[in-house]
């Protein structure tokens, strides 16, 4: 997925003009807006997912674009013992210009026999000053359980 | 002859007799020992005795992680509690747990043998309880997805429409009352959240109006009484729970004093569930009919046995013996699971409170003696600051904000203001 993302947004008009206008982005990763319907999203484990995406999207065209972590994430994951996911440059060296915003949504149905999702994550790259919206991309998966004799 | 057939007997009646002792082993005493030290408020010893058999991935992996969380709860050691009913959250919502060796196990053996995911009831008040601590922690979406989650657990078929599954929204008004409050915190759809309890529970309507709500900056979280208790009939092979409402009396309503003075909670302090009245909705299983069945045959196969028995001939005894055996094998085997997360209260009092923004003194107080004193709680100028109080026998007459275990934690400060 990240694969996709970042080739999706190299190849976006606005984010290559921008590039062409102000040199290599300096984009901040915020964490995850938990949209999901009865889905809970743990705070580590929401944590965990934006450095992991942080590293992936870093691995491509890194003469491009610089992938930093949002300062409160950054300092809670040093923290902790995630120790084998890079968490990049430290937020208070670098000063980004843009963000990148992911938020997940699902509608999900349980009953007495099966418990489906339909998961929809969006992400936007805005700019930050001016909240101007350079990409946006959004996956979808879905998920259905059927439910067993003692569930 | 003789000799053969006693072997054949003596296995089944080993096994009956071994199931009928209800044989209970350390880890249960251990459980049983935790839940006794909890109503004592020996929460520390609780803790001490349930962590150990939370970590142990066995059929009670989920019961045990539910206890815990209820006595990290209560003294406010946020982070293992929501640890632990993460752990029994994660299984709960998975399906197939019980598949294989256990379903067959269950319906042949022992229905102890299943990996215990509890009634709807509990499993919606695993997601309460996780709701509760992230709408403290002032974390409004998974405290969202947590109630919506408990609504789900109790969604049901209607049951005026015996020709068709019709499923029928819940009618849980503690769940919807604090999703509609998550949802408004996050400033966002929360008014048909705040009908529907109104529908639901005409006497909850100041309780859930929604401008109230949204002024209030002090939130009392308060569980109160004993929750249900699992029994078997006579037979031991059908369950349900005890006692109804009727016979447990009234829930008795609290009174709220702020810095002394009393605060006027008539129209608030309401209890919007009653737990002994949820679990009277439990819903009859396939595996309860096979018990009954089971039960049933049992006892047909106990009495023709014994008839058999009495006969003068040889051969009718030895059949009267193997009848009698396999009739006290299905008994045996029949029996109910009767494990329970026994910590459920009778009910949770949602308090929504407007005081001057600062540090208060509040004292709830019960009729029976019960009252407790929390000095130097805050009321935040904006958004609300909610507070988990537990009205249990044998809990301290005087807490003090912070509690010592939430400064060791992550997740609420001493200003009540989340950490991250």
């Amino acid at each position: 997925m990240t694969t996709q993302m970042a080739a999706s947004i190299v190849a976006s008009p606005a984010v290559q003009a921008e590039i062409q206008a102000h040199g290599p982005l300096r984009i901040v990763c915020e964490p995850v807006e938990n949209r999901m319907t009865g889905e809970i999203l743990p705070t580590g484990q929401a944590r965990a997912y934006t450095a992991q995406v942080r590293a992936l999207l870093s691995e491509h065209d890194p003469d491009l674009f610089t992938w930093i972590m949002n300062r409160d994430e950054f300092y809670a994951l040093r923290q902790s013992e995630l120790s084998n996911v890079p968490l990049g440059p430290s937020p208070d060296a670098i000063n980004p210009q843009y963000a990148l915003t992911a938020r997940f949504d699902s509608l999900t149905n349980e009953n007495n026999d099966v418990r489906s999702s339909f998961y929809l994550c969006v992400y936007r790259l805005t700019d930050l000053d001016q909240r101007r919206e350079l990409w946006s991309g959004s996956y979808k998966v879905q998920k259905t359980a059927v439910k067993g004799f003692l569930d | 002859m003789n000799a053969r057939i006693s072997k054949w007997l003596l296995a089944p009646t080993f096994l009956a007799a071994l199931v009928l002792c209800g044989c209970e082993n350390s880890a249960e005493r251990q459980a049983d020992d935790a839940v006794t030290a909890y109503y004592e408020g020996d929460f520390d010893q609780a803790r001490t005795l349930l962590e150990p058999l939370a970590r142990q991935t066995n059929g009670d992996f989920v019961l045990n992680n539910a206890r815990l969380g209820s006595t990290d709860l209560v003294q406010y050691r946020l982070d293992d509690a929501e640890s632990a009913f993460l752990r029994a959250y994660e299984v709960i919502n998975s399906v197939g747990v019980n598949n294989g060796g256990r379903s067959l196990g269950a319906v042949l053996v022992d229905e102890k043998i299943k990996v215990w995911t509890g009634e709807p009831f509990e499993r919606a008040m695993v997601n309460f309880y996780l709701g509760v601590i992230y709408y403290m922690r002032h974390d409004y979406n998974n405290a969202r997805a947590a109630f919506e989650n408990a609504l789900f657990k109790l969604r049901d078929y209607d049951p005026s429409d015996d020709t068709k599954f019709t499923e029928q929204d819940s009618n849980f008004a503690l769940g919807y009352l604090m999703l509609a409050k998550s949802w408004q915190r996050l400033g966002e759809k929360a008014q048909a959240l705040f009908d529907r309890v109104r529908q639901l529970r005409p006497d909850l309507a100041y309780l859930a109006d929604a401008n109230m709500n949204r002024e209030s900056n002090l939130l009392l979280i308060v569980d109160w009484g004993e929750g249900p208790r699992k029994i078997k009939n006579d037979d031991g092979a059908v369950v349900g729970f005890a006692p109804p409402p009727y016979r447990a009396g009234p829930i008795y309503l609290p009174r709220v004093l702020v810095d002394g003075d009393n605060y006027d909670t008539d129209d608030i302090a309401l209890a919007p569930v009653d737990t002994l009245a949820l679990a009277q909705d439990r819903r009859w299983q396939s595996i309860d009919t096979i018990r009954d069945v089971k039960s049933a045959l049992g006892t047909g196969l106990l009495v023709a046995g014994a008839v058999e028995g009495m006969s003068n001939r040889q051969q009718n005894q030895e059949l009267g013996l193997g009848l009698f055996a396999a009739g006290l094998l299905l008994k045996a085997t029949s029996q109910a699971d009767v494990r329970q997360w026994e910590m459920i209260p009778r009910t949770f009092f949602v308090i929504p409170m407007r005081v001057s923004p600062g540090k208060h003194d509040v004292t709830i107080e019960f009729a029976g003696g019960w009252r407790q004193t929390w000095i130097g709680l805050i009321a935040p100028p904006d958004g609300d600051d909610a507070y988990y109080i537990h009205a249990g026998p044998w809990t301290q007459a005087v807490q003090y904000w912070p509690p010592a275990a939430l400064n060791a934690q992550s997740g609420v400060t001493a200003t009540g203001q989340p950490s991250n």
